[in-house]
């Protein structure tokens, strides 16, 4: 396939998996929902969980719903938006620059590494590769240094990388701090910090949508971009 | 405030993960009106539930920090 078809390709696993974490989220709280609707008729359940021994009702079930649906299931939905930005965006980088490889002529190669390879196309992916897995420790807006240097883009914009990078560290935040705000946050969210160290992050419907929304944008303009520019 | 078809109050339901207004999609805009007149930080969900043909009905979630109990008496002031 040609790299602009793999892109393509790339592009449309990432829109359609923005659209099925988004929908998971919608359709798994309009059920909690019936369910307490269901519960407020007169229907009965009760459930054993087997790996916890935790017994449960209806009623019970209507209580936890709350935690279930603002903070487990928002958290989880918005922490599966940025993985599915960052796995687009990665793969994106590594086929236009095992495309492109050139920036990376003066890197240091291990003669091993060569030896296994079974192609000049593997080797050369073996770099990209080593490179791009360094590259995710890199602050956000690194990525899109990377991209351009690739491919000269004229996105995203200077507003959508800082939002997009607030949203990264608010992920960071659920995922390595149990959504308590620090420093870290603060550094990396810069002028879009929505909170001050030592807050909790709640994840409101309008900036779980909003965040949704920008990541599908960016996704798109991206690989439009790419695209354009792969086949100009 | 109550609700027009059942004629009972409107409650505020406690959470851990903070509190939540279950209303009748009738009223919700009654309610949206109080919480942002007195502030109170809030989001509807998407979707408006109807089980049987009843009247569809709809959650507000309320900012986590805010007092539930503050938001019952707006609502059984109103």
């Amino acid at each position: 396939m040609s790299a602009t078809d793999d892109l393509r390709v790339i592009a449309e696993r990432a829109d359609r998996d923005l659209n099925a974490v988004h929908d998971f989220f919608e359709h798994s709280r309009f059920v909690w929902r019936s369910f307490e609707i269901l519960v407020a008729q007169g229907h009965r359940v009760s459930t054993e969980n087997q790996a916890t021994g935790t017994l449960i009702d209806q009623d019970g079930l209507v209580r936890l719903a709350p935690v279930y649906t603002r903070e487990y299931l928002a958290s989880f939905t918005f922490r599966q938006f940025v993985s599915v930005f960052e796995v687009f965006l990665f793969e994106l980088l590594h086929r236009v620059l095992v495309n492109n490889p050139w920036q990376f002529s003066e890197k240091q190669l291990n003669f091993g590494s060569v030896i296994r390879a079974a192609t000049r196309d593997e080797v050369i992916s073996g770099v990209v590769l080593k490179q791009l897995n360094e590259l995710k420790y890199e602050p956000l807006r690194e990525w899109f240094v990377a991209m351009n240097r690739a491919l000269r883009l004229d996105c995203p914009g200077e507003d959508e990388v800082d939002a997009l990078a607030e949203i990264k560290a608010t992920r960071d935040i659920l995922e390595h701090n149990a959504g308590i705000v620090n420093e870290t946050y603060r550094r990396k969210a810069g002028n879009k910090a929505r909170y001050e160290v030592g807050q909790q992050v709640e994840l409101d419907d309008g900036y779980h949508l909003e965040s949704w929304r920008l990541i599908k944008k960016v996704v798109n303009d991206i690989s439009s971009a790419a695209i354009g520019r792969l086949s100009g | 405030m109550t609700d027009t078809a059942t004629q009972q109050p409107i409650r505020v339901s406690d959470s851990l993960a903070g509190p939540y207004i279950r209303l009748p999609l009738a009223s919700l805009e009654r309610v949206r009106n109080l919480l942002r007149e007195n502030h109170i930080p809030h989001w509807v969900e998407h979707h408006a539930i109807s089980v049987d043909g009843q009247p569809p009905v709809i959650v507000i979630n309320i900012g986590k920090t805010v007092d539930s109990r503050h938001v019952q008496e707006l609502l059984d002031a109103a």
